[in-house]
């Protein structure tokens, strides 16, 4: 995959044409965006880009390339350094081995 | 690359289609969605010519048309499938309860206000780095099931299409004022139905001659692969056939051989929606597979029976497991020549049929069974979550008038004696809540609009 860069994605709060509540299936992962809840309405996500483009040409969607002052260092949901840094973490610092992924 | 093929991975979705057998092109909203299983498929039924061959042995059979068609069995979500509820019923009136803000009610029936598009496309991606279309679908039979022990709602929806095919959406390749895209559709001719060098099966179009656009009809030049184009013209009508409403597809010949891009029995076409900013030297293409995609579902929970109930004359009934179902009178309208129907129309009238079972616990429905009276049916289902405070989702089926049919109840066992009722479902003018229709789905959710 290609072009593989971090955006925030932000689910309208108004005029949507589909659901609020939404569970979307990207290539890095799943993410779930709530229109009406403000922690979950714009999250950041790295896109391929085909997801840019599917994306830009859905008008339920605003989307931009992330700041870098807004990555918070290894926590943007899907990010390649996130992801390599959790898979690094020391075992005993897990507190529950099996759901540490999440 | 090849496909994975592993049926988890697969990838569904439907949009409407605002010309009949017009694939949704660029700018369509599609709208993706669960499935447990599914069968769309174009079957292919060889003919025999029963000629007597000697030899005792049948001659080489030979093509016959196409069936689109195929059936899907879904758990029911709120949203997730409420224009598959809607396209049929036909229409709907969707208004926004009292002291809601983001919460709609739709009341999908025929008698309802807004008409909802007769004709819906879907796309199954079964990754196999070939998703197929489906063009012009109707659904034909719409059953819910529900049962204590299983406990899901559930929906087998079957549809009927016109066709089914692979191409992409229409990729523009000069165009300084993009208006608008053709459509291509069709299949391949087996030697340039090629997966994996996608630039060599591409169908390329160029518009050529635009000299009698003000009838309707212009010349384009056609390819497949990269080589030059030739000078031999196509010609192509734009738009639709204002009789019938359906869309002009023009076949398309290769611009240096003249030999037609697919076959006559499924030859490849185009429309132009419209000759708004056609000018000579356009060009676009379509890859012979549409492009995959990432799926976005609806986050909310399946109707659970646990938040369900069932009531006959407004009294809460216990039953233990019903299918209530919609069959629409829908059939493919087939021509001289090409293997695909032109269409799938309405013809008839639907039928809504009711059955329910549960242990014979009073006499009631005995005696409306055996007096023939009718009964109101309602299911109540509600998610466990609200779209916003005080105003949850839910789906009601509502038929205000059922006529009871079918056997009484009758000892089957030392421990069983079960009562089955099945009854078919009539519209009632004089429904008290204005439920007029032999079946009226009612479903409130935060989709603003179905008819998109």
């Amino acid at each position: 995959m290609s072009g593989s860069e971090q955006y925030l994605v932000t689910l309208n709060n108004e005029g949507l044409n589909g659901p609020r509540r939404r569970e979307a299936r990207f290539a890095h992962g799943p993410v779930k965006f709530n229109a009406d809840d403000p922690r979950t309405r714009s999250q950041l996500v790295v896109l391929s880009e085909s997801e840019v483009e599917q994306l830009t040409a859905n008008s339920d969607w605003t989307i931009r390339k992330a700041e870098a002052s807004e990555i918070p260092e290894g926590l943007g949901r899907g990010s390649l350094r996130g992801r390599l840094r959790q898979r690094r973490a020391p075992k005993e610092t897990s507190v529950n081995a099996g759901s540490s992924e999440n | 690359m090849a496909g994975q093929h592993n049926p988890a991975e697969s990838k569904f979705r439907m949009a409407y289609e605002l010309t009949p057998t017009l694939f949704p092109n660029a700018g369509a909203t599609f709208h993706d969605h669960l499935l447990r299983s599914e069968s769309f498929s174009n079957e292919s039924e060889p003919r025999q010519d029963n000629s007597i061959y000697a030899g005792s042995q049948r001659p080489r059979a030979l093509l016959g048309k196409f069936v689109t068609d195929g059936e899907m069995e879904v758990s029911v979500r709120p949203e997730e499938f409420s224009r598959y509820f809607a396209h049929a019923q036909g229409k709907v009136t969707t208004t926004t309860p009292a002291g809601g803000t983001n919460s709609r009610k739709h009341v999908m029936a025929p008698s309802s206000s807004s008409t909802v598009p007769s004709t819906f496309a879907f796309i199954a991606d079964r990754d196999d780095l070939n998703p197929q279309r489906f063009h012009g679908g109707q659904i034909s039979n719409l059953e819910f099931a529900l049962s204590a022990d299983d406990g899901i709602l559930s929906a087998t929806i079957a549809a009927l299409f016109a066709r089914g095919d692979y191409f992409s959406e229409t990729v523009v390749t000069t165009d300084p004022d993009v208006t608008q895209k053709p459509v291509i559709r069709g299949l391949p001719k087996y030697a340039d139905w090629n997966l994996a060098a996608a630039a060599d099966s591409r169908v390329h179009v160029k518009v050529s001659d635009i000299t009698d656009i003000g009838t309707g009809v212009i010349m384009v030049l056609a390819k497949v692969g990269a080589a030059a184009y030739g000078a031999i013209e196509s010609e192509v009508r734009i738009g639709n056939d204002s009789l019938t409403g359906l869309p002009y597809f023009s076949k398309l010949y290769d611009s240096t051989t003249g030999a037609i891009l697919g076959t006559l029995d499924v030859p490849i076409e185009i429309n132009f929606p419209s000759a708004t900013d056609l000018d000579v030297d356009d060009a676009w293409y379509s890859n012979v597979s549409y492009a995959t995609w990432s799926p976005t579902y609806v986050d909310t929970p399946v109707f659970n029976e646990i938040y369900a109930g069932v009531f006959i004359d407004g009294q809460p009934y216990c039953i233990d497991e019903m299918t209530l179902g919609l069959s629409r009178p829908v059939v493919p309208r087939y021509c001289i020549g090409g293997r695909f129907p032109a269409e799938i129309r309405n013809r008839g009238q639907r039928e809504v049929e009711l059955e329910f079972t549960r242990e014979y616990l009073s006499v009631d429905l005995r005696r409306r069974l055996e007096r023939g009276e009718a009964f109101k049916f309602v299911l109540e289902a509600f998610s466990e979550v609200e779209i916003e405070s005080g105003f949850p989702y839910y789906l009601k089926l509502v038929c205000p008038l059922c006529v009871p049919g079918g056997r009484t109840a009758s000892v089957e066992g030392q421990d069983e004696m079960p009562e089955t009722i099945t009854a078919t479902c009539h519209p009632n003018a004089d429904d008290s809540e204005g439920y007029v229709d032999d079946l009226n789905i009612e479903e409130q959710n935060s989709l603003t609009s179905l008819v998109v």
